[in-house]
């Protein structure tokens, strides 16, 4: 028969009511509480016993104190003269339960009550979410700046846009604890001073679970766009999974030891530095270690030899070859990256020719862009045609932009030709209703040439 | 700590310094006010030590002696003044009531 039980219970840490009937519930049952946690409580066997339970917060205390300081022993005196026994303690909750039905409750003064648990609350809440608001805007400015450098690559990167709702719903949870937190103490404080009434904390628990399981969600869309990523993902979970534990153990162990709270806290936070050192490294020993590609796709089909240097070489699909569009012969590397959100698909191809050949032989480089947000086209165009700026020193302007050409022999909607440092390249922007492509030829190409490529890349 | 908190003080406020007008120990005012109100007004024991804490913090009592974790206190001046100005609000609530009543009573 087991002895112990743990249970799935996502109380807010206030939620003293919630939290009363859930233990008095499991005490009628045979089970006494042992040990709360963020996502399980731990249970143990005893007689089933109908048993009221009181949650109580001691601000003063800490999860880190070796054991009770002589004010909490002082308070557990107090609350021992009308039957209350500490079940457990957990940072600065207590929980006491009273076999004795109608025994006076622990506390009877709202005044005072509001008083502790806002003092609780200002150490727990305030602090850890104003800390936690303050890394996510940190984060978001400089998510905005990678955005803003290259929003199709952002875009149409998994692992980049599906942060930003994460990050959004963290934010926004975060910003409802702490407007819960002023909304709750002016209430319950006028409630208290005027009304003599406490008012009690209620979680919302369902609301809690969504937010879970949204977050859960988008992780694994970011992580689970390859199969580097996922793999990335899961080392990283399992690698935080250790970290957290480890911390934990050191924790206990040194409030075993009697350690006092400062050197606890001083050891435990310097773990946790030193511990996410270790577990980046180890990270980084994986991935190199076992070749793992994080950018996913490709693999190589063979490998040469230049300069003493070896070189890979794909054979990835390409819609559109040098092969299509010359007799010319030779040997080529084709590489395809590709990369798509629900927002934007994003391929990259290049078509290069090995360096063991001829220099005729020639190399074609293309992307194709494909908006699936619509509304998002005017802002993806203007921002791919913007990518391209010249660039200005004193009296002499380095050439780097697109030009306006005849769209007609692409057969596109509108056509550039990229102008850079003086002279036209062989480098064409083209766009074609939600589709836009960038291709480079090493050489200039026929018109012939221009209508093959323009029918392959339209519609491929 | 909000001064207005303690403009009025609560019925279990009141007792507890009212019990404090001579040195006892804490953990004794549970009873004394069970007694001295014939079990109409109870203090929970946590309320009491939260009590004690923030009156000593805020100069209202003081501490005496303390032996071991049994601690004495006695109320200060600033208490009694406290406790004071509190019984005449309730002796004018008194007084009203008797008026209104009698009032009420003669007509």
């Amino acid at each position: 028969m087991k002895e112990t039980k743990k249970i799935l219970c996502h109380f807010s840490f206030y939620d003293q009511v919630r939290i009363q009937e859930k233990l008095e519930e499991m005490a009628e049952q045979g089970w006494m509480v042992h040990q709360p946690g963020n996502f399980t409580w731990t249970f143990k066997r005893m007689e089933p016993k109908k048993l009221r339970f009181s949650v109580t917060y001691f601000p003063n205390a800490s999860e880190f104190d070796p054991g009770p300081t002589e004010s909490e022993l002082t308070k557990l005196d107090f609350c021992a003269q009308d039957g209350w026994k500490l079940a457990t303690k957990w940072g600065v909750m207590q929980i006491f339960y009273n076999e004795n039905e109608n025994a006076v409750p622990i506390e009877t003064e709202p005044v005072a009550q509001v008083e502790n648990v806002k003092k609780s609350m200002r150490k727990n809440v305030l602090f850890s979410h104003l800390m936690i608001v303050a890394l996510i805007i940190y984060y978001m400015v400089m998510q905005y700046s990678m955005f803003r450098r290259d929003p199709v690559e952002y875009l149409s990167s998994p692992l980049k846009a599906y942060q930003i709702p994460m990050w959004v719903c963290l934010l926004l949870a975060s910003l409802y604890e702490l407007g819960f937190y002023f909304y709750w103490t002016r209430k319950a404080k006028k409630l208290a001073e005027e009304d003599g009434v406490f008012l009690p904390i209620k979680s919302n628990i369902r609301a809690s679970y969504v937010l879970l399981a949204f977050s859960t969600l988008l992780i694994l869309f970011a992580f689970g766009s390859a199969k580097g990523f996922l793999l990335f993902g899961l080392v990283w979970c399992g690698v935080l999974c250790f970290n957290r534990f480890a911390v934990n153990g050191i924790k206990n162990k040194l409030k075993k030891k009697g350690v006092s709270r400062r050197v606890n806290i001083a050891v435990s936070t310097g773990s946790v530095f030193l511990l996410s050192i270790l577990a980046v490294g180890i990270l980084v020993y994986i991935i190199i270690s076992s070749g793992i590609s994080l950018t996913g796709g490709e693999n190589a089909v063979g490998t040469y030899e230049h300069n003493g240097m070896i070189w890979d070489i794909y054979d990835d699909p390409l819609p559109l070859t040098v092969e299509d569009l010359t007799e010319i012969d030779g040997n080529w590397s084709k590489e395809m990256d590709h990369q798509e959100t629900g927002i934007i698909a994003y391929t990259e191809y290049e078509q290069r020719a090995l360096y063991t050949e001829p220099r005729e032989v020639p190399n074609l480089s293309y992307a194709i862009i494909d908006i699936k947000a619509t509304f998002l086209r005017d802002y993806i165009r203007q921002a791919v045609l913007n990518s391209r700026q010249d660039e200005v020193y004193d009296d002499y302007v380095f050439t780097d932009h697109y030009e306006p050409i005849d769209a007609a022999i692409w057969g596109s909607d509108e056509a550039y030709q990229l102008y850079w440092s003086g002279t036209i390249m062989n480098t064409y922007l083209l766009f074609w209703d939600n589709r836009i492509v960038e291709i480079t030829f090493s050489w200039e190409p026929t018109v012939e040439q221009i209508a093959t490529a323009a029918e392959i890349l339209s519609q491929s | 700590m909000p001064r207005e908190k303690f403009k009025t003080l609560t019925e279990q406020m009141f007792y507890i310094l009212l019990c404090l007008h001579e040195e006892c120990r804490g953990m004794d005012i549970l009873e004394m006010v069970r007694t001295l109100t014939d079990g109409r007004v109870t203090i929970g024991s946590g309320t009491l030590y939260d009590l004690l804490e923030l009156f000593v913090k805020e100069e209202v009592i003081r501490e005496t002696k303390a032996e071991g974790r049994r601690r004495s206190y006695i109320i200060t001046e600033k208490g009694q003044q406290m406790l004071d100005k509190e019984y005449q609000r309730i002796q004018a609530q008194t007084a009203d009531y008797d008026r209104i009543r009698r009032k009420g009573a003669q007509s």
